[in-house]
């Protein structure tokens, strides 16, 4: 046999588990992506829409090393978003994306999550600085990455999704030196 | 943690791999000319790697999906053959597709049939269907050298095609092809 995929690592957080992306997660994401919500997140997309962008998570990680995870609440096991490192075609260079489900947001999991993700990237990958693509109307995501540290850098014109909003995060050296991780 | 597995298939002219990031320029190619039309296309460059990304995911989900194809021995990639399940298919498909360089050497039969056969032997789909648009006539000329038969109209996302129906392959008898090892 010829292994072809990276291993999906499993990450632990405080309250949370980050996990390989499962057809399991369809019916959330499915439901998540109807939702008005999505529309900050590529959707509003249809169930067959939606299993597709499940295999697209699991080939982002056959082809980079990295991608998304879902992410499960450790004391109930509940599904509750994913949060991952993206680089698809057309992104400007690699970011830290974050999207959960309309039942669980509002508890920080995001940030968390996010957190982890990010470490991830600085730690184990060796990424020497991290974006995130954010919509303009995205408040609750903006909330998000000014929590994480992160700043609004410049405006990007996706070929598809229009003008986004480039937040940079803060280098690894900065968070070594004092940096959110630090205190995590 | 949690992997998948690709297995190569090798034919006489051919290997049957798994789809590799180095393959997406050319798949953007092909996806921006008129021949993609029948296959999905045309795509942009985003589109090519989504599509990209979704025959590995597929396989991940799966268990089965597309390899691509390249030839003995400059290792060309020159298309792609596999099993397609996705939502919206009535069942499990044999696909192929062949970059045009390429055609007219019986290299989409050749694939097709390692395909089939693999997915027979190892994947638990015998006796699958090809969907085929209505003017794909080269496609539907290799279904039936593949011994396929015309079964129905069907809808393919929006759009009708035919549904052709392979032969079950009798998997008691040696295999044609080899499954490399090692890779």
């Amino acid at each position: 046999m010829n292994l072809i995929a990276r291993h999906i690592p499993q990450l632990e957080t405080e309250r949370l588990i980050m996990r390989a992306p499962s057809e399991a997660d369809l019916d959330a994401d499915t439901a998540f992506f109807a939702s008005d919500a999505a529309k900050f997140v590529g959707g509003p997309l249809r169930r067959d829409e939606t299993w597709r962008l499940v295999a697209s998570l699991l080939g982002h990680w056959a082809l980079r090393g990295y991608g998304f995870w879902s992410v499960d609440e450790k004391e109930t096991g509940t599904y509750v978003g994913r949060i991952g490192l993206w680089f698809p075609e057309g992104w400007p260079e690699p970011e830290i994306g974050w999207m959960l489900m309309n039942n669980a947001t509002g508890n920080g999991y995001a940030t968390e999550a996010a957190l982890a993700a990010r470490a991830h990237a600085y730690d184990v990958l060796g990424w020497e600085t991290a974006i995130s693509l954010i919509d303009l109307d995205n408040h609750a995501s903006k909330a998000v990455a000014s929590r994480l540290g992160a700043q609004f850098e410049y405006h990007y014109e996706h070929p598809k999704f229009g003008t986004t909003e480039i937040w940079r995060h803060p280098f690894p050296g900065d968070l070594v030196n004092g940096g959110m991780e630090a205190y995590a | 943690m949690k992997t998948f597995t690709i297995p190569s298939v090798e034919t006489e002219r051919l290997i049957l791999r798994a789809p590799h990031l180095d393959d997406l320029p050319a798949m953007t190619a092909f996806y921006a000319t008129e021949r993609s039309h029948m296959v999905g296309g045309p795509r942009d460059a985003l589109g090519s790697w989504d599509s990209l990304a979704k025959r590995l995911g597929h396989w991940a989900l799966k268990g089965f999906g597309l390899w691509h194809l390249t030839e003995k021995p400059s290792g060309a990639f020159i298309g792609w053959a596999g099993m397609i399940d996705v939502p919206g298919w009535a069942e499990p498909e044999l696909g192929w597709t062949l970059m045009e360089d390429a055609e007219g050497k019986g290299l989409a039969f050749e694939a097709a049939q390692a395909a089939r056969e693999y997915a027979a032997r190892h994947q638990g789909l015998n006796g699958v269907i090809s969907y085929i648009a209505h003017a794909n006539d080269r496609s539907r000329a290799l279904a039936e050298r593949l011994g396929a038969t015309y079964e129905t109209e069907g809808e393919l996302l929006g759009k009708t095609a035919q549904i052709w129906r392979h032969p079950q392959i009798d998997i008691s008898k040696t295999a044609l092809t080899t499954e490399r090892t090692g890779q």
